[in-house]
C-alpha cells in the first residue's frame, strides 16, 4: 500500500504522487510474537522432558550370577 | 528310561521340547500328533510314555490318559507337577529369600497398573498391575520387547532371572519336566515344592540367576 502526497511535490505542480511504503516494518511486527510464542514453547517442552526422565527411577545393579545349589 | 511325550501349542512349548531332548536327564522326546517336526519323532497318544508336557492340550491328554503333566498352568485332581512357567519361577526363586517383599514379573504385552516396579536394565522401571496365583500376591509389569524377567526381593537378598521371554518361559516349563520325572506318583504339586532342583536344572538348561544383597 502506497499513500497520496500532499506536500511540496504536489505544491510544485506535480500530480499527487504515490510514495511505496517501508517493506521492513510491518513483516517484522508478525514475526516477533512468533518468534516469542516458539521459545516459550520450547522451553515447556523442555522442562516437561527433564522432570519426566528425572522422575524414571533406575535399577541400582550390584548383580552377581549365583548357583541356586 | 524316561520318555517324554510334549503337546505343542505354540513357541514356548516347542522351545521346551528343544530343551529337554538335550538334557542328560531325558532319553527320548516326541510330539503329541497333529504336530509334526523333522527333528521330533510324532505319537498320536501318549499312553506307554512316562510324562506329557504343555498347556492345556497336555492337561487333558494327561487326564484322558491317566498319565502325569508337567504344566505351565495350574491342575486339578490330576497327578503332575504345574506351574512350570515364568510364574513358578518367580515362586522358587522365593523359597528361601527371608521376609519376601517384592515378588515381580516382567512379560512382553501391554503396559498396565500403577505401580512401579524397576527392573534391571534394559528392562528398568515399569508399571505394574498385582495378580494372585496360587495364593501369592505377584507384581505383573507388561511392556514393550522380548525380554522377560522375574524378580524377588527380601530383607536379605534380591534375586532375579531376566533373559529373552520365550527362551526363559521355555526352560521354565522343561525344567518342571525334568523335576516331574521323579516326582512322588499319584500327587500334584507346585514347581517351587521342590525348589532347589527345579531352579538347579534351569540354570544347567540356560538361564543364569542373579543376586546382591538388599543392601545395595
Amino acid at each position: 500500500m502506497g499513500r497520496v502526497c500532499h506536500g511540496p511535490i504536489a505544491a510544485r505542480g506535480a500530480s499527487a504522487a504515490v510514495i511505496p511504503a517501508s517493506p521492513t516494518l510491518a513483516p517484522m511486527n508478525r514475526i516477533k510474537p512468533l518468534l516469542v510464542a516458539g521459545a516459550i514453547a520450547a522451553a515447556v517442552i523442555s522442562f516437561i522432558r527433564l522432570r519426566l526422565t528425572e522422575d524414571q527411577p533406575v535399577d541400582p545393579g550390584g548383580w552377581k550370577p549365583v548357583d541356586p545349589a | 528310561m524316561s520318555r517324554l511325550v510334549v503337546a505343542v501349542e505354540g513357541e514356548v512349548t516347542m522351545r521346551a521340547a528343544q530343551s529337554l531332548v538335550v538334557h542328560p536327564g531325558v532319553d527320548q522326546v516326541a510330539l503329541l500328533a497333529p504336530a509334526k517336526s523333522v527333528h521330533f519323532p510324532t505319537v498320536t497318544s501318549p499312553v506307554g510314555w512316562d510324562l506329557v508336557i504343555g498347556s492345556e492340550r497336555a492337561a487333558g491328554a494327561g487326564r484322558k490318559h491317566g498319565i502325569p503333566v508337567a504344566v505351565t498352568g495350574t491342575l486339578d485332581d490330576q497327578p503332575g507337577i504345574f506351574l512350570g512357567s515364568p510364574v513358578g519361577l518367580a515362586l522358587a526363586l522365593a523359597v528361601g529369600v527371608d521376609m519376601v517383599e517384592t515378588i515381580a514379573l516382567a512379560q512382553p504385552g501391554e503396559a498396565s497398573g500403577d505401580s512401579t516396579v524397576v527392573f534391571p536394565s534394559p528392562i528398568d522401571a515399569r508399571t505394574a498391575i498385582v495378580e494372585h496365583h496360587d495364593g501369592h500376591d505377584i507384581q505383573v509389569a507388561r511392556g514393550q520387547g522380548n525380554l522377560a524377567a522375574v524378580m524377588v526381593m527380601g530383607s536379605d537378598r534380591h534375586r532375579v532371572v531376566l533373559d529373552d521371554n520365550s527362551f526363559l518361559t521355555g526352560i521354565a516349563l522343561a525344567a518342571a519336566a525334568v523335576v516331574g520325572l521323579d516326582s512322588e506318583p499319584g500327587t500334584a504339586m507346585p514347581v517351587w515344592t521342590r525348589s532347589a532342583d527345579y531352579l538347579q536344572t534351569a540354570v544347567s538348561m540356560g538361564l543364569v540367576i542373579g543376586e546382591r544383597s538388599a543392601a545395595a
